[in-house]
């Protein structure tokens, strides 16, 4: 028998956090198992369309129907400037990133919630969680990008010659996406209140961003504060200069975005190698 | 990280704390917990492990035992790394895998195989890897005709059988089990034990948390006792379970009184030949005094086991009980069991099957005598006797 009436009431400070992680192994770790987060995505996807008829092929019927509805119906009452564009295409190059957005944050600020019975059983690096959420809402969002396609060629527009610049703004777009559903997903787990504010978040976000309107409606003197505040803003601008106008993006209003999402970033991954440790104890 | 070889765990004087309990989800209640929470700020937390230190060479198996609530799932969380310690480390060379409950994992919307798919990647399987053993893990799982159902149309123990195979397959270097050795039926233990003892022979690392104290027994060679959060005893099994069955019923021996009054046993005594210490094979005696406020016909069992509820043995007898007091006596021939220290377990049933005394713990001994022949490695002895019993009633004491 090993006598225990010597054990301390509290631990020596010198064995608090001997082991201390920081956010750069995090990171590590992360790239480590990105195996995980394809696996996670693909059962995600897998899954939803379980025992449907149609199958896998919902992916592309729903964003189709989102090109007709907006094509045959709310082009009628829309009185937006579209430049000469057809209005079907001004509104889904706006509205698709959007959509991926706010399905990263909806979906995978949630995966830590959903996937409790795992996260508290198996050890992964927690990050995948939010990560795959965000994998989903991408592979859903280049899905919908074929359903785009189609709407170009049923109106027999040509993107411009500026389109190669897409990718810069994907991947600003997918950096911002990240942080929040980073942010948020860890931020849920301690604050359960946030599972309900969140969607009328995203539903307010619908409306705060240049979706059925365009930047230029901002007031301008106001306009790189809120570049820096929404990133969606600037970016959706750029989307539709670069694939419908032919425009350069304005690159002070992308750059006040690009920023912003690298500090969110930053602070998303810090907040989360911090919080993520005690969650198990709590969730 | 240390440079020992792949196998070695090291807990290094490891402390964990919880929060004390939730409130209910109203903002006044919350509000309450927040001011007094700021009068005393050390009564939020309660600590369930304090300065847990140990460390285990490669190819050790080992056993944590411990009643509810002492400590030994949280040690294993915090062994996988699921759960980060409070304070001081655990640093664990080479891969880790572990047999925990599984179910609540696979999403229930997938196929068998495309959860082992996943499954696998969580517990860190590449992809080729489980193609490699997937024909072994869905026959060890005797899964074949339903690998491509829908897993919501499992039975509880096809799930457990998926999840225990594909585990079972990770190859770790170190492997943790949580109470899943009884998972299906008896032909599927069978085949975890076998599966367990290969694991062992490969000189994979086992640390098994179990309350099924025979299987610690057959599967480990050392022991850790933990309670109440602290590490009481880390010895060679045997001695650490003989001291914990010793401290699981040193809680329970006390006189009892039915909780109607009818009956109250007042003494229980154990007797050796010549009244002397019990030996093995040797003749042994009971002695029930019992006291009664009302006549009661009856059943009268009493059992002997290794401290636990689950006897080794039992006999009983028709039991007349009365007004007033009644001696029962018992008389064993010869006592079919090894040395060792053995609880007596007693029960009274009405004959209109009500609990007169209920199954508890009445009196403990000792026995004299040879040690049991070992059993093979991760075969689990549950001990059948028979034994052959007089019984004598008497009214007088």
């Amino acid at each position: 028998m090993i006598d225990v009436g010597l054990v301390a009431t509290e631990p020596p400070k010198s064995l608090r956090r001997q082991s201390q992680t920081s956010a750069l192994s995090a990171v590590v770790e992360v790239a480590r198992h990105r195996d995980l987060v394809w696996a996670l995505a693909r059962r995600d996807f897998a899954a939803r369309y379980k025992q449907t008829v149609l199958g896998v092929t919902w992916a592309l019927v729903i964003p189709l129907l989102t090109v007709v509805v907006f094509g045959v119906f709310v082009q009628r009452f829309a009185r937006a400037d579209t430049h000469g564009v057809p209005y079907v295409l001004w509104s889904y190059v706006g509205l698709l990133p959007w959509t991926f957005f706010s399905n990263s944050v909806s979906t995978g600020g949630m995966n830590l919630l959903t996937n409790q019975p795992l996260l508290n059983k198996i050890y992964s690096p927690r990050e995948i969680y939010p990560l795959a959420g965000v994998l989903l809402a991408g592979v859903d969002a280049l899905i919908s990008v074929i359903a785009m396609v189609v709407a170009f060629v049923i109106t027999g527009f040509v993107p411009s010659g500026l389109i190669w610049l897409t990718p810069l703004l994907v991947l600003i777009n997918a950096v911002f996406a990240v942080a929040a559903a980073l942010l948020v997903s860890i931020v849920i787990v301690y604050v359960r209140d946030l599972r309900n504010i969140i969607p009328v978040i995203l539903q307010l976000g619908l409306f705060a961003t240049p979706i059925f309107y365009s930047l230029d409606q901002i007031a301008s003197s106001s306009r790189l504060v809120y570049c820096f505040c929404n990133p969606m803003g600037p970016l959706i601008d750029s989307y539709r200069r670069v694939i419908l106008f032919g425009d350069y993006p304005q690159w002070g209003y992308l750059g006040a975005g690009a920023f912003s999402s690298l500090v969110w970033l930053a602070v998303a991954v810090v907040v989360f190698s911090r919080l993520e440790r005690g969650i198990v104890d709590i969730i | 990280m240390s440079t020992s070889s792949n196998g070695t765990v090291v807990v290094d004087r490891v402390w964990k704390r919880f929060r004390k309990d939730r409130t209910r989800p109203f903002l006044g209640d919350q509000l309450r917990a927040v001011s007094r929470r700021l009068a005393d700020r050390e009564s939020k937390h309660r600590w369930v492990l304090r300065d847990i230190d140990f460390t285990i060479d490669p190819g050790e198996s080992v056993g944590i035992v411990g009643s509810n609530g002492a400590g030994k799932s949280t040690l294993l969380k915090i062994l996988t790394k699921v759960m980060y310690p409070y304070a001081g480390s655990v640093q664990i060379a080479g891969r880790v895998g572990a047999i925990i409950e599984l179910r609540g994992g696979m999403h229930p919307e997938l196929t068998g195989r495309e959860n082992t798919f996943m499954y696998g990647a969580l517990l860190g399987l590449k992809r080729s890897e489980i193609i490699e053993r997937f024909d072994t893990i869905v026959d060890f799982a005797d899964l074949s005709q339903a690998i491509d159902r829908q897993m919501k149309y499992y039975s509880s123990g096809m799930q457990m059988r998926l999840g225990f195979a594909i585990a079972a397959f990770l190859r770790p270097d170190v492997l943790l089990v949580d109470e899943v050795l009884a998972v299906g039926d008896a032909w599927f233990q069978e085949r975890c034990l076998d599966r367990m003892r290969e694991v062992l022979q490969e000189g994979t690392t086992l640390v098994l948390v179990s309350h099924d104290l025979a299987s610690v027994e057959a599967t480990c060679t050392r022991g850790l006792w933990i309670k109440e959060g602290l590490l009481v005893d880390d010895a060679p099994i045997r001695d650490v379970l003989s001291s914990y069955r010793q401290s699981v019923e040193a809680n329970r021996n006390r006189p009892y009184e039915s909780p109607d009054s009818v009956v109250t046993l007042t003494s229980f005594k154990v007797i050796g030949a010549d009244a002397g210490i019990p030996l093995s094979h040797g003749p042994l005696e009971f002695v029930a005094d019992l006291s009664a406020a009302q006549e009661v016909r009856g059943r009268l069992h009493v059992g002997v086991s290794e401290g636990s509820a689950a006897p080794v043995f039992l006999v009983s007898t028709a039991l007349t009980l009365d007004p007033g007091r009644t001696r029962m006596r018992c008389r064993l021939d010869a006592v079919p069991l090894p040395r060792g220290h053995y609880s007596v377990w007693l029960y009274i049933e009405s004959h209109d099957d009500l609990d007169v005394i209920p199954w508890h713990p009445v009196a403990s001994f000792i026995l004299a005598g040879s040690d049991l022949d070992p059993a093979p490695r991760a075969v689990v002895r549950l001990s059948p006797v028979h034994v052959r019993a007089t019984w004598q009633r008497s009214d007088t004491v």
